[in-house]
């Protein structure tokens, strides 16, 4: 998945408007067991939602799921 | 096997919690989480009052002569006392024989697997021939009335499953798991034994403006979804093995119904085809160890379970306990 697709399906699962990958973002419990299932689902990879306490941009999303998993 | 089960008293619509509760966002909880009602008992009801309702309604229903019960297992978090044992009364006030088993067992969500587990071993060692088991939880008389989110999760209910010796053969084998360090993150600290029950207790705040004491239910819900996350998929794949079958082979799946996001993401994780996994928390709540049971009678009913069929059921939470097994319809 290419990094431009993933931000805008962040802001389609989150329903807020996201405009660059340094955009602070708030993410509630709902939002985050909504995000573990998508990257489950598209990268194969299980993240606890404790990690999801650090993540205030998408940039910091794509590290969490990992840089080298983007084309 | 033959199961009926009851829900309480008290219907509370998502409707109800949102004039209770208006500033809180309700339809998008609903969306995700699937709940649209609840039960709770009434003030002067218990769990006991639940159970025998449950086991009534099983021996009316399915003709059950009550002299020939010869144990009795109750799986509940309410007791009716600290002691005495709450199956105990239930012998009495159903009017069972004097000469028989009763005993109760403390777990919730994975109660009903555990209860399976219990019964198959009395019919099989020949102590019982025809067992009575009943879970039945009122977990609405531990939750705070400014917790928004338990208030809107758990359900109260009992159920009632009559098991015969002849049943054996249908309940195939087990895979159990226990955790106890995850203790904290679903509890009611004070009342029992460690602490006592504190009349003054410090009102606490969690999540978006939930309000618990210790005298109450707590649930640290996103620990509870890391548990459930990591621990069933390997609960599934070893119980399949266990049994020799495969996601493909298995007929049916019920999972404990905690929530229907979550159920959704195991599936999904599983690979579990859409029309052969239950998922329908929607007009029953969390109603604890009572949900297997219930999705078992209420897809008998529905015709979705047929006689001969393979159900692999599920049950985690609460302890950590959690426990799997493949039963034959």
């Amino acid at each position: 998945m290419k990094k431009e697709e993933f931000l805008n399906n962040v802001a389609e699962l989150l329903e807020i408007e996201i405009k660059d990958f340094e955009q602070e973002i708030k993410i509630d419990s709902i939002g985050t067991m909504t995000l573990i299932s998508f990257i489950d689902e598209n990268f194969d990879k299980t993240i606890k939602m404790d990690a999801f306490e650090q993540v205030k941009s998408v940039n910091d999303l794509i590290k969490l799921v990992g840089e080298d998993l983007f084309e | 096997m033959l199961i009926e089960y009851v829900l309480a008293p008290v219907e509370i619509s998502n409707d109800d919690l949102q004039k209770k509760f208006p500033e809180w966002d309700i339809p998008t909880l609903e969306q995700k989480v699937g709940i649209k009602k609840r039960y709770k008992v009434q003030e002067n009801q218990t769990a006991l009052d639940l159970a025998l309702d449950a086991a009534n309604k099983l021996f009316t229903n399915h003709n059950i002569e009550k002299s020939s019960v010869d144990y009795v297992i109750l799986c509940t978090q309410s007791p009716e006392y600290f002691l005495p044992t709450t199956a105990c009364l239930i012998q009495d006030k159903l009017g069972l024989r004097k000469n028989i088993g009763a005993i109760d067992f403390n777990l919730g969500c994975s109660g009903y697997v555990y209860v399976l587990n219990i019964a198959k071993g009395l019919l099989l060692s020949g102590v019982a021939k025809n067992i009575l088991f009943i879970t039945s939880e009122t977990y609405s008389k531990y939750i705070h009335p400014l917790d928004k989110v338990n208030q809107f999760i758990f359900s109260d209910a009992a159920t009632a499953t009559f098991i015969t010796v002849e049943d054996v053969d249908k309940i195939l084998n087990f895979e159990l798991g226990t955790d106890g360090s995850g203790c904290n993150n679903l509890i009611v600290r004070n009342g029992s034994a460690k602490y006592p029950f504190d009349s003054n207790a410090e009102l606490l705040e969690y999540g978006d403006k939930n309000f618990y004491t210790h005298n109450n239910l707590y649930m640290h819900g996103p620990e509870i979804f890391n548990f459930t996350i990591e621990m069933v998929p390997p609960l599934i794949k070893e119980t399949l093995k266990k049994n020799n079958e495969t996601i493909e082979t298995v007929d049916y799946f019920i999972f404990h119904q905690a929530n229907q996001f979550m159920l959704d993401y195991l599936r999904k994780k599983l690979k579990i085809k859409e029309d052969k996994f239950y998922n329908n928390i929607t007009n029953f709540g969390n109603t604890v160890s009572c949900t297997i049971p219930i999705a078992i009678k209420e897809s008998i009913d529905k015709g979705t379970l047929k006689p001969g069929d393979k159900i692999l059921i599920a049950g985690f939470g609460v302890g950590y306990s959690w426990g799997a097994t493949i039963i034959k319809l």
